[in-house]
């Protein structure tokens, strides 16, 4: 699937008008800001989570927060990146608390039904242990990855979104990779 | 396959595991969930559905009371000296006819003639015998 198909690689930016109505309390402009990206913000918690459910609070609860927070918002044109940061504290305090047991469904393992080539059996292997290794990164880790390979944002976006210096982007950026291949290790150590 | 090896192609890997992950759309009804939290939510900084009459109110209570406490004042100031100005008290001598006796000194109306009849202005007893 392209990335482009899914329409999160670029978010279209809020009209800053709609922005500025809605933190003077008008519900129907914060409506529509809400239908123009609430999926965006939903498939980025869901990148970062990896569970329907917790995403679908994630991105309510960052919506609401946005809500109550946007009289403070000083400069509406940068209502995306400031709601992006909102979604990713949210999912990050969601990872925080999190104490459920993760379901696996029996379907998910295509070999029961469909016994591929080596080669497809190899590449989806890699993607499972890809996606297990993902999931035991921390918030902070996973949230840099997401937007770096999956909305393919620049390191002075990511900058803007995580409120920090471009320079720790770098940083972070690597420190991510590294411990992915850290859990890569420990992932394959406990392959079956 | 080391971790190295495949930490080199997960680039691209994990891209496209991070794609189909996210490749899920939102419940239809998110938007509605949404907006339904936010209006029960009130904004920071902005009063709660608080018009500008309780506003008005506040101000018309503090002028309330300080109206109030100045008229309490001046009362309490008045009557501290009425009652402490003895000449506007009315003195009583003993020898006096009762309702003389009872009569503040000044002007009365009185009955001349008895009930029904007209009443005029009149110094009372109290008063000339006061003096």
């Amino acid at each position: 699937m392209d990335r482009a198909a899914i329409a999160i690689a670029s978010p279209l930016p809020a009209s800053v008008e709609l922005v500025e109505l809605a933190a003077r309390g008008d519900i129907d402009a914060f409506e529509r800001l809400v239908a123009a990206g609430s999926d965006r913000t939903y498939r980025l918690a869901l990148a970062v989570l990896g569970n329907e459910a917790d995403a679908h609070d994630a991105t309510q609860d960052s919506y609401v927060r946005a809500w109550r927070e946007l009289p403070r918002l000083r400069q509406p044109a940068k209502f995306d990146a400031w709601l992006y940061r909102i979604v990713i504290n949210a999912c990050r305090a969601r990872l925080r608390n999190q104490r459920r047991v993760r379901e696996i469904s029996f379907d998910a393992n295509p070999f029961e039904r469909h016994q591929p080539g080596p080669a497809v059996a190899d590449t989806v292997a890699d993607s499972e242990l890809i996606e297990r290794a993902f999931d035991r990164l921390d918030a902070n880790r996973r949230a840099i990855l997401v937007l770096h390979y999956l909305q393919n944002e620049s390191v002075s976006s990511i900058a803007a979104v995580l409120g920090i210096a471009p320079g720790t982007v770098k940083w972070r950026l690597s420190d991510a990779r590294a411990a992915l291949a850290r859990a890569l290790t420990a992932e394959g150590e406990t392959r079956p | 396959m080391t971790a190295d090896r495949l930490l080199t192609q997960s680039e691209e890997r994990l891209t496209q595991m991070l794609v189909a992950r996210a490749s899920r759309s939102a419940r239809p009804d998110l938007v509605a969930e949404i907006v339904a939290a936010a209006q029960a939510t009130p904004q920071r900084g902005r009063s709660i559905a608080w018009p500008a009459w309780p506003v008005l109110n506040g101000r018309m209570a503090i002028a309330a009371l300080v109206v109030a406490t100045t008229v309490l004042a001046a009362a309490f100031f008045l009557d501290h000296g009425r009652r402490s100005t003895p000449s506007r008290r009315p003195r009583v001598r003993p020898g006096l006819p009762g309702p003389a006796r009872r009569q503040p000194p000044g002007l009365h109306w009185r009955s001349r003639g008895g009930e029904g009849q007209p009443t005029s202005l009149v110094w009372s007893r109290a008063a000339l015998t006061c003096r």
